[in-house]
């Protein structure tokens, strides 16, 4: 059976019918007329009325080609995502998700025709429009290439999009209450906002908008090269197809980003079609990931670092953005490479059963030690890169790993020490404390010490517990910028919070610990 | 072909509760095997694990002489599945479901039409072929979902309750479905907390409570093993306290004959140990007596009765 043969593919088969049937395909049809109509007459009226100012001289068609472009992203971003995420949670909640997992048909098939089939109403749409497109092209003597390039690199991101909605969709369970889904959301939300506000590249080839980009540059030959949005005088619109220095091709720079991490989240889909229970991403994918997206950000950065021609402009800033990456990535690995409860129990019984003494490091119900070591060992390896590139002395690069380590060791233990003991069924108490530690107590301290000059040195106590504070302090040692002197007496104040950090880490180590031999001895 | 669903320690884990632990268990080619118990018993649990959807804490399960865990794909293409709750696609035509699940079972696209139109005939729901599913009753999604199941033409049937939301008529329907499948050699395994459905078609059962097989076999097995007799009931034509003292007497003294008991309606109970020939001498031993026997009935336990005396038994 072949992956593509997708009129044997149950999946496909099942949203293609759903999704087209001939009430539905003659609606979308008659409205994507109307749609288009309205495009042209308005571009064509535009011309023959005047009605344009005097320095637009762009024709109608050129202006229709790009207002169906725009048409095309809402249809294939906006709708095909809403559509991947409907159809995909409706497995869990109709249950038929089970039918799949005891099918024979291979996994590959399934993810590929659930992400597909669902979205195909989408995808036959953007053809049409498509076709609008190059019809036009072809009689006003476009470049017809630079139309289908169009086409590639926008349905190259809505098939990204399409993977991760489609991997929320599937993995919202209808019987458990929904705020493990919402945390993640917020959570990509702000992750997104930290990204897309700065100037990297990777970040930029995530998106859609080099396709838009290069459709401009084309139709509109006088925006050649200034970037979407412009970018203005300095070369950022060159450094946005630029990776350590070196400058890509629009299309192969765009599948080094997209590519993996829709693969990622394919992959995502196909861990929930083989066992609903398990995390959404193994303890290997994790650090994989976590790898690929520090290579991209450090490709990024080198290059903002070394060829911005704009003077004013300070890319250390970002240097932030990484260190709230790394913190990302350690929250979100820790909730899903730490076993559960019963997940553990259930690893010590198999491995038990099976004679070993314990399972592979990897392994779903494996404790999250050694993942966590693997992890800090990743982020301090990142990290000398950047010491290396801000020529930090010695003794600033310890601190400055030992403050973000410290934050990372804590939560990571801490994780498995509330999942292995007797309140592990209780989750609110986890989100508490980690509120209160996180953001209560520091906000509460920058009450208390609102208006003053130096704060008194003791106060830092109030602050160390939270990793906002870890990040900002392991961000000004590694700049060397000790100018920032907040406290009365600074050597103290970074002792005091040394002390705090890693006495909470080695406690989560320890209590961890404890809770991992006492199941241990249960049996 | 042997031993067609094969467990060897099989467990299953929730928080807090221990669903399944440590079954051991085989079901040969053929044979219809009934497991039994009470609510919560862990029959769902078991047979989730067996079709492959819920990931034992651990255990071995083989079917039709594949590991489940090793080549999938070859397990799963030899097994149906039914689940306890009917899980359907509510805006796909009923034609449509039965496709995409017979394509999910890599059946080439030419022949799946013929094969729908077949067993939704075999489960009278043709005039249904356009409807959609979600115009259709608990019981006829139920009935799709044989159809859905045996399509394929699996030669292992798992079935959760399949008997749960039908009408007697549609349950006649299913048993006789069965029994043809069984008929042609397919195995199957069949769950249910009510044994009646399943006492006249299955050939071994195993009952399951708090996790565990309790007992299993066939039923002549089982019978042995819990030294289960046979019943006999004595009716008179005209039972005359006189009449009935000497038929009781007369099986009280029989060394066949245990537990004697006289009901209201001057019956007389016993269980019987002996074999058919002891049944015989008795019967013209009393008929000699002139005692104007009316009804003599000798019969074994059926499964149900089984069922009830090991609850009888895990109760007290
Ligand atoms: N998803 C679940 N989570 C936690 N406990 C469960 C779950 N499913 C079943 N159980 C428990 O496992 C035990 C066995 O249930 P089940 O296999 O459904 O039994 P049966 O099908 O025999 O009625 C019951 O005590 C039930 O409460
Ligand atoms: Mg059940």
């Amino acid at each position: 059976m072949n992956l593509f043969d997708l009129k044997n593919n149950p999946n496909f088969l099942q949203c293609w019918r759903e999704r087209n049937r001939p009430a539905t395909v003659g609606s979308a049809v008659t409205l994507l007329i109307i749609i288009e109509a309205m495009i042209f007459t308005n571009a064509y009226f535009d011309d023959r009325l005047g009605l344009k100012s005097a320095q637009d001289v762009t024709p109608w068609f050129v202006d229709s080609i790009s207002a169906l472009a725009i048409l095309q992203g809402i249809v294939l971003l906006f709708f095909g995502s809403v559509s991947a995420y409907r159809l995909s949670s409706r497995e869990r909640t109709n249950r038929t998700i089970d039918f799949h997992r005891s099918s024979p048909t291979p996994r590959t098939h399934q993810i590929l025709g659930l992400v597909l089939g669902s979205t195909s109403l989408e995808w036959w749409i953007s053809l049409l429009i498509l076709t609008v497109q190059l019809i036009l092209a072809l009689l006003n003597n476009l470049p017809v290439i630079a139309i289908l390039q169009f086409y590639i690199q926008l349905a190259l991101c809505a098939a990204l999009y399409h993977a991760l909605f489609a991997l929320m969709g599937i993995s919202r369970d209808p019987l458990k209450n929904k705020a493990g889904a919402l945390i993640l959301f917020v959570g990509i939300y702000f992750l997104a906002h930290i990204l897309v506000a700065n100037k990297l590249s990777f970040v930029y080839q995530c998106t859609w908008l080099p396709a838009y980009e290069q459709l401009d540059s084309v139709l509109k030959p006088e925006n050649a090269g200034r970037g979407w949005p412009h970018y203005g005088q300095n070369n950022q619109a060159e450094l946005n197809y630029t990776l350590f220095g070196a400058v890509l091709p629009a299309l192969p720079f765009q599948m080094l980003v997209q590519i993996p991490f829709m693969a990622l989240f394919l992959a995502g889909i196909g861990r929930r079609f083989t066992n609903v229970e398990q995390p959404v991403l193994s303890k290997s994918q994790l650090l994989t990931s976590a790898f690929y997206t520090f290579t991209l950000f450090t490709g990024s950065y080198v290059s903002l670092h070394f060829f911005s021609d704009d003077k004013h402009f300070r890319p250390e800033g970002y240097i932030v953005s990484l260190l709230i990456l790394m913190m990302f990535f350690a929250i979100i690995g820790a909730l899903l490479a730490t076993p559960s409860h019963i997940g553990y129990q259930r690893g010590l019984r198999r491995a038990r059963k099976l004679g070993l003494g314990h399972l592979n490091w990897a392994h779903n119900s494996s404790s999250n030690a050694v993942w966590g070591g693997l992890f800090c060992l990743l982020c301090a390896t990142v990290l000398a890169i950047y010491f290396h590139l801000f020529s930090t002395s010695p003794g600033n690069a310890v601190l400055a790993s030992l403050i973000l380590l410290g934050h990372i060791v804590f939560f990571v233990s801490f994780v498995e020490y509330f999942n292995l003991s007797a309140m592990h069924s209780k989750k609110p108490i986890l989100f508490t404390v980690i509120v209160i530690l996180w953001f209560l107590i520091p906000l509460f301290g920058t009450i208390i010490s609102a208006g003053a000059g130096k704060m008194p040195t003791a106060l830092v106590a109030l602050f160390a517990p939270s990793p906002i504070f870890g990040v900002i302090e392991t961000f000004l040692y590694l700049m060397e910028q000790k100018s920032r002197e907040k406290f009365q007496n600074q050597h103290v104040a970074v002792s005091i919070t040394l002390i705090i950090i890693w006495s909470m880490a080695v406690s989560a180590v320890l209590l961890a610990t404890y809770e991992r031999r006492r199941l241990k001895s249960l049996g | 072909m042997g031993t067609m669903i094969s467990l060897k320690s099989l467990r299953v884990d929730y928080e807090d509760v221990n669903a399944v632990k440590d079954i051991d268990l085989e079901i040969s080619a053929g044979q219809i095997y009934g497991l039994v118990g009470p609510n919560g018993a862990g029959k769902t649990s078991a047979i989730k694990a067996i079709a492959g959807i819920l990931e034992p804490t651990y255990g071995e399960i083989k079917i039709a002489g594949h590991d489940l865990e090793l080549e999938p794909r070859e397990a799963l293409r030899k097994l149906g599945y039914m689940p306890d709750f009917p899980p359907v696609y509510e805006n796909l035509k009923v034609w449509e479901y039965l496709d995409v699940f017979a394509a999910a079972y890599l059946i080439p696209g030419a022949q799946r039409a013929g094969k729908v139109k077949h067993w939704l005939k075999k489960v009278s729901l043709s005039e249904k072929h356009d409807a959609l599913i979600k115009d259709l009753s608990r019981g006829m999604r139920q009935r799709l979902i044989l159809a859905k199941t045996l399509l394929p033409d699996p030669q292992v049937l798992i079935l959760d309750e399949p008997a749960s939301g039908l009408d007697p008529l549609a349950r006649k329907q299913m048993r006789d479905i069965l029994k043809e499948a069984a008929a042609e050699g397919k195995t199957i395994l069949i769950s249910s907390h009510i044994l009646t459905e399943l006492s006249e078609f299955c050939n071994a059962v195993g009952i399951m409570e708090k996790g565990e097989l309790r007992v299993s076999g066939s039923i002549e097995e089982i019978r042995v093993r819990l030294g289960s007799h046979k019943r006999l009931t004595v009716r008179l034509a005209s039972p005359t306290p006189a009449n009935v003292d000497k038929v009781y007497h007369f099986l009280g003294n029989s060394k066949h004959c245990a537990s004697m008991a006289k009901t209201e309606k001057q019956e007389i109970n016993c269980l019987f140990t002996g074999s058919k020939e002891d049944a015989a001498w008795i019967l013209t031993q009393l008929t000699l007596q002139e005692t104007s026997i009316y009804d003599f009935t000798c019969v074994e336990d059926d499964v149900e009765d089984i069922f009830l005396k090991i609850g009888a038994k895990e109760v007290s």
